[in-house]
């Protein structure tokens, strides 16, 4: 199932398999399913919502393979997708109001304003970030990402990232300051 | 306790967002500065929290499922040229059926009418005496002549 294209660059790829080589569109898809889904994680919380909501990332992405035009790179056009995603699935999941976002999420022992125990790891106090923040932040740390791409994987202004990234680290810095220096 | 005003830029500093000239402001604050040095102490830690917590992967099986799913992708696109291919088929045929009933109906009512030509009439009318003359010009005309050759001395 694994289909190495040695040597192609992702908008070599995006190229290919827009016109028609699915080798090339599974190549992009081992090339960046990992990445997405740690993102896709820390977006819904848990492994399998992760996994629906990477599908349909890579399935919106093939579907608009036609529109991409490389003004973005293809990990920030992906990354895109997989924010719009994961933010329909906390829309469906809001209206279904099956179970609230925070039931799923391993909570510490004291409630959720006491601090992390022994027992809790960073991801748990991760989830425990409102899905925005989480987002901002998940993106910065693990991706690695600009203000400005950010901003364009959001859809929010500069200034928006920057106060929701200063807000994330500081309910971070809360909840892990028993760890913290 | 009075914050340092530098400490605003603290975080796009850590995140490399800061312009040349606010940057090296900062490094040269930074030495001075122990509360700004123990925030970007902070921040680095907290980083490298989040990088050495849990990192999940995509197992081999949800690897195979997303690569399937994406081939169902793949093949529901195709299908759907194909339906769209076999519906313009199907209409044209339709058209095409239509059109040949109908050129089939007008010939065989072209069949049912009379293959003599229109002045067949007047030939025929010719050969009769004036009474049978059914083009009413010709009966005028012949009637006149009688009249005249009447008159005649």
């Amino acid at each position: 199932m694994v289909q190495h294209i040695p040597e192609a660059d992702d908008i070599e790829l995006m190229r290919r398999a827009a016109a028609g080589e699915a080798r090339a569109f599974h190549a992009l898809v081992d090339r960046h399913a990992q990445r997405l889904f740690r993102l896709a994680i820390s977006m819904v919380g848990n492994a399998a919502d992760a996994e629906d909501v990477l599908q349909e990332t890579f399935i919106g992405a093939f579907r608009g393979l036609r529109s991409f035009e490389a003004r973005s790179s293809v990990r920030t056009w992906l990354s895109r997708i997989l924010a719009t995603q994961a933010a329909r699935w906390h829309r469906d999941r809001r209206r279904s109001r099956a179970q609230p976002m925070d039931e799923s999420i391993p909570m510490p022992a004291g409630g959720p304003d006491s601090p992390p125990d022994a027992g809790m790891d960073v991801h748990a106090a991760m989830l425990r970030l409102s899905p925005e923040h989480r987002q901002v932040l998940a993106l910065r740390e693990f991706e690695r990402m600009s203000y400005d791409e950010i901003a364009e994987v959001l859809g929010v202004p500069r200034g928006t990232v920057e106060s929701r990234l200063h807000r994330a680290r500081s309910e971070m810095r809360e909840k892990l300051k028993a760890y913290l220096p | 306790m009075a914050t340092c005003p530098f400490s605003e830029h603290l975080e796009a500093f850590y995140d490399g967002e800061l312009d040349e000239s606010r940057r090296s402001e900062v490094v040269s604050h930074l030495p001075q500065c122990p509360s700004c040095t123990e925030e970007l102490g902070r921040l680095q830690a907290m980083s490298r929290m989040l990088l050495s917590g849990s990192s999940p992967r995509l197992s081999q099986i949800g690897l195979y499922r997303l690569h399937n799913r994406v081939d169902q992708a793949m093949e529901a696109g195709v299908l759907r040229i194909v339906r769209v291919l076999s519906a313009i088929a199907a209409c044209v045929l339709v058209a095409g059926s239509a059109w040949l009933i109908r050129a089939r109906e007008d010939r065989a009512v072209e069949n049912t009418m009379p293959v003599a030509p229109p002045w067949a009439d007047v030939v025929e009318a010719s050969d009769s005496p004036s009474g049978a003359y059914s083009t009413p010009a010709a009966a005028w005309y012949l009637a006149d002549d009688s009249a005249r050759s009447d008159d005649s001395p």
